[in-house]
């Protein structure tokens, strides 16, 4: 039974009921002007949880784009300096293959030599260049610089460990890569052997170099004179070379499969960031077209509610008492 | 004669009616104002003796003022209206322990720490990194314990607004006990009495909106009240007699009987504010409790981790937050106003007792909660780490009591430096790469191993070459330290356990080497970030921050629903008995016609009466 409005309790119903409206009315409004539907836990939790959790996720592919893209760029760092030290390869190359054609004499070759040295020290230069964040990309997880040099004098690897890795999906990545895997390791000399008479006029036996040392033997063998020994070394010297090219362009390519890696997985990121943020949109924004109609609609009713209430409270009977 | 004693009946009776009528209009806006009605009823003839009424028509006489009640009706109101107080009330503060939650946004800051870890891992020796990663710690932090303190605030207000309310309960008691004595006392039948009843059920509104209770009505409108109804009901104003008192437990979960002398707990049906308050309590109660786990597990999760970390130095990575802290509150009597200052050094462990600082003619005496230790002088005061300065201004005998803060107001960042931040794993492992397999050996710190195999303590670093016959050598420099199985199983060394991968031929090396100072590893740092996502027994820790407040999200609407039921329930109750009791004005007017019309009527007849006797007085002329 609806009370008539001439009660406390009805007038006060009828006033209760506008004020709803009006409540309603705010609501919307406030869902417009703001544009979201959801603000509170309260509001709708299911809702709210999910928004949470695809939040957190957007926040986190936020950083987690940082990180990679701080490893891409160390990634190609690390990719110029190896193309750059593989032109350096290749010219040595050339040199050595010039170096060996007999019709050079022994000024020549010193020049050739010579050459050689300064590609060296170039290489030696490229071994100790610094990614963007200014550590040293060849030394692992050690320090600057990459490349010392070791008892006979030759160029040794200071650092150690692997390159710092990046997260991705779950499992890491090496962001570089490390000096020994770029360049090789020399092998320590093998014990002299203690039968054997000393003949200066035999070749050491061949012996594993990094390329550092390779390119230092290059030099040593391109200004031998005892040309048993010169043919022997320029064979080992050329040899050692073309690994080491070999070597590098494994070495780029690994750097740029990890790099095509992050490529793909900052693509994959950005896709399902465009969902993650369209996902919370569903759940938080407004739709503006219903909102506004349920405005229009809502201010219509309140609009009907306010003039019968006061056309029906005008009605009474008490006018009529005279 | 007759006729004007009949008319004089009619008019006095209809002037009551009318006053009734007119009472009832004044009142229509008053709360809890019943509608009178007046009854009339014949005015019993008499035998016509010399000294009795005439035969026949003896007229209309008032007989009583009706209130009109229905008390099913009222009661099923007063219920209702209980039940609505009680899902408003809790709806209430559950929406102010939402909009904590929504400021503190714990879990979102804390997901911030994390995200500063992953950009810490891609740039580890940056300082500005760790500046950061140090910031978002502190952060988070401080998102803890500022929301640990709002609740503990929270949880207090909402313990004195329990206490109000059975404090409110009690007043009404007492209240009714008057009633009840006028009532005894009152003609039952005017005006006066009228009004106190009325008093009487609004004060009984009021007390029903608080608790749930059950009434007795006696004689005159007296009542007994009772919390509760049935068998278990508890009586709370007797008919005649004083009233008992209730009171709330310290801890906030129950209502008690008899606070003062003999506290019982009552079991009262979930009804009336304090029973929203109690529920909402509990919610706070918990809430607390999610939150102090999280914090604990968070700090745990955080600090275990740093510790499997080096620093920018090289030194193990310390713990990154302290989980312990001082709250002082001030003594209630305290007659000085002299602010007390405490720092607690870090690393220092309070008593768990707390502590206890009076103020003597002398200085101060700063002792701990059970006693066994204190000290005492002017200045400031050091006793277990904590430092408590205190400014001028005390009188002698002030108190203070300095608690100790645990769970989530306990948890701050220690005073770390940039370099300070762990973002490296502690060894670095590596092989040549020549090597014939591509595994490399794991390591694993294990503080409770103290020697290798053999009984050699030398630290990495290690070569460790993979001889014939699944062994490998563990060289420290060209020393060879320990021959060890090479298939994959745990060997212990001093302060690590590590295994030779079972995969590797003869001929291979390895090395293991502690991390420099200022490597530019990011394993550690790379390591929250698979700890972030290891799920606990309710997901990860964010997972269940997201959840709390979503689970606080899901009693508000779920009270919402109650609610606005309750209402609607509230408001049908109300206009049912309001229907019965309440004024309407077109009904008062209609009857304020009717009833002015009768005693016009009446007056005509004692016109009409006049008018005979005039009549007979002139023909004797």
């Amino acid at each position: 039974m609806i009370p008539p409005i001439s009660t406390r309790s009805g007038h006060d119903a009828a006033v209760r009921r506008l004020t709803d409206l009006s409540r309603q009315l705010a609501e919307v409004q406030q869902q417009i002007s703001t544009g979201r539907k959801v603000v509170r836990p309260g509001d709708d939790p299911v809702a709210f949880a999910r928004a949470a959790t695809l939040k957190r996720a957007d926040a986190s592919a936020d950083v987690q784009r940082r990180a990679m893209d701080a490893a891409g760029s160390r990634l190609s760092a690390s990719e110029t300096a190896l193309a750059s030290i593989a032109d350096i390869m290749a010219r040595a190359k050339e040199l050595a293959l010039a170096g060996r054609n007999a019709s050079l004499n022994a000024a020549d070759r010193t020049i050739l030599a010579n050459e050689v040295g300064e590609l060296l020290s170039a290489a030696r230069g490229l071994a100790e260049a610094r990614g963007p964040d200014g550590e040293a990309l060849f030394a692992g997880a050690g320090l600057s610089p990459s490349y010392g040099e070791d008892s006979e004098g030759l160029a040794a690897w200071a650092g150690l460990g692997t390159s710092p890795r990046v997260a991705v999906q779950g499992r890491t990545l090496a962001a570089g890569i490390a000096g020994p895997e770029a360049f090789g390791v020399t092998a320590p000399l093998p014990p002299p052997d203690p039968m054997a008479a000393p003949d200066p006029l035999r070749p050491p036996p061949p012996r594993a170099r990094n390329l550092f040392d390779a390119l230092a033997h290059l030099a040593a063998s391109l200004t031998e004179a005892r040309p048993a020994l010169f043919e022997a070394g320029m064979d080992e010297a050329l040899a050692a070379i073309d690994g080491h090219i070999d070597r590098l362009a494994a070495a780029q390519a690994t750097l740029g499969t990890r790099a095509a890696r992050l490529e793909a997985e900052a693509e994959r990121l950005d896709k399902a960031q465009l969902q993650l943020k369209s996902e919370v949109s569903k759940l938080e924004d407004t739709d503006m077209a219903a909102a506004i109609a349920r405005l229009d609609r809502l201010g219509v009713v309140l609009d009907a509610a306010q003039a019968s209430f006061a056309r029906v409270s005008r009605l009474s009977l008490w006018d009529e008492l005279r | 004669m007759d006729l004007l004693g009949l008319g004089r009946s009619g008019v006095l009776a209809f002037q009551r009616a009318l006053n009734a009528t007119g009472e009832n209009v004044a009142n229509a806006d008053t709360p809890g104002f019943v509608r009178r009605r007046a009854l009339l009823t014949t005015q019993p003839a008499g035998r016509g003796g010399p000294l009795e009424r005439a035969p026949t028509s003896a007229g209309v006489r008032f007989a009583t003022l009706v209130r009109d009640v229905d008390a099913l009706k009222a009661n099923a109101a007063r219920t209702a209206s209980g039940d609505q107080a009680r899902f408003a009330a809790r709806l209430d503060w559950l929406e102010r322990l939402e909009g904590l939650g929504v400021s503190a946004d714990v879990a979102t800051r804390v997901g911030a720490f994390f995200n500063a870890a992953t950009d810490l891992a891609a740039a580890p020796t940056n300082r500005a990194a760790r500046t950061l990663f140090l910031g978002a710690a502190d952060d988070a932090a401080s998102a803890f314990a500022g929301h640990g303190e709002a609740l503990a605030a929270l949880g207090d207000d909402i313990g004195r607004e329990a206490a109000l309310s059975a404090r409110t309960v009690n007043d009404l008691a007492a209240a009714l006990v008057r009633i009840n004595e006028q009532l005894r006392r009152g003609d039952p039948d005017d005006a006066a009495a009228a009004g106190m009843l009325d008093n009487r059920d609004r004060l009984l509104a009021d007390l029903a909106a608080e608790v749930r209770i059950s009434i007795n009505e006696g004689p005159r409108g007296v009542v007994e009240v009772n919390l509760s109804s049935g068998p278990s009901a508890v009586q709370l104003v007797p008919q005649a007699g004083n009233s008992r008192r209730i009171g709330v437990a310290p801890d906030g979960a129950a209502v008690l009987l008899n606070p003062e002398f003999d506290p019982t707990p009552l079991r009262l049906p979930a009804s009336g504010r304090l029973a929203g308050l109690l529920e909402a309590s509990a919610d706070i109660t918990r809430a607390r409790a999610a939150l102090d786990s999280s914090a604990a597990g968070f700090a745990a999760l955080v600090n275990d981790w740093h510790g499997r970390g080096v620093d920018g130095d090289g030194a193990p990575g310390q713990a990154v937050f302290a989980r312990l802290g001082v709250a002082t509150t001030v003594g209630k009597a305290n007659a000085g106003r002299a602010p007390v200052h405490v720092v607690l050094a870090d690393g220092a462990v309070p008593d768990a007792s707390g502590y206890r600082l009076i103020a003597d003619a002398a200085g101060f005496t700063l002792a701990r909660g059970d006693g066994s230790a204190s000290v005492t002088g002017a200045g400031p005061l050091l006793l277990d780490g904590l430092t408590v300065s205190i400014g001028g201004d005390a009188v002698a005998g002030d108190q203070w009591t300095l608690a100790r803060l645990d769970g989530a107001r306990g948890l701050a960042l220690r005073p770390l430096q940039p370099g300070e931040v762990a973002a490296a794993a502690r060894w670095q492992i590596d092989a040549p790469p020549d090597n014939a397999s591509s595994g490399l050996p794991t390591i694993i710190d294990d503080a409770t191993a103290l020697a290798l195999p053999g009984g050699d303590t030398t630290p990495p670093p290690w070569w460790i070459s993979v001889i014939a016959g699944g062994l490998a050598e563990i060289r420290a420099g060209t020393t060879l330290i320990d021959t060890v199985p090479a298939d994959g199983s745990l060997i212990a060394g001093p302060g690590v356990r590590f295994s030779v991968p079972a995969g590797a031929a003869a001929g291979d090396l390895f090395r293991i080497s502690p991390t420099p100072a200022g490597s530019p590893d990011n394993a550690n740092a790379i390591l929250l970030g698979r700890l972030r996502v290891q799920p606990g027994p309710n997901g990860t820790l964010e997972a269940e921050l997201a959840a709390d407040s979503a689970g606080i999200g899901a009693r508000i609407a779920d009270t919402r629903r109650l609610e606005a039921a309750a209402a609607t329930l509230k408001e049908d109750t109300a206009r049912a008995n309001d229907a019965v009791s309440g004024v309407d004005l077109e009904v008062e007017a209609a009857e304020l016609t009717r009833l002015q019309a009768a005693y016009r009527a009446n007056a005509q007849v004692i016109g009409v009466a006049r008018d005979l006797f005039d009549q007979i007085l002139s023909l004797s002329r």
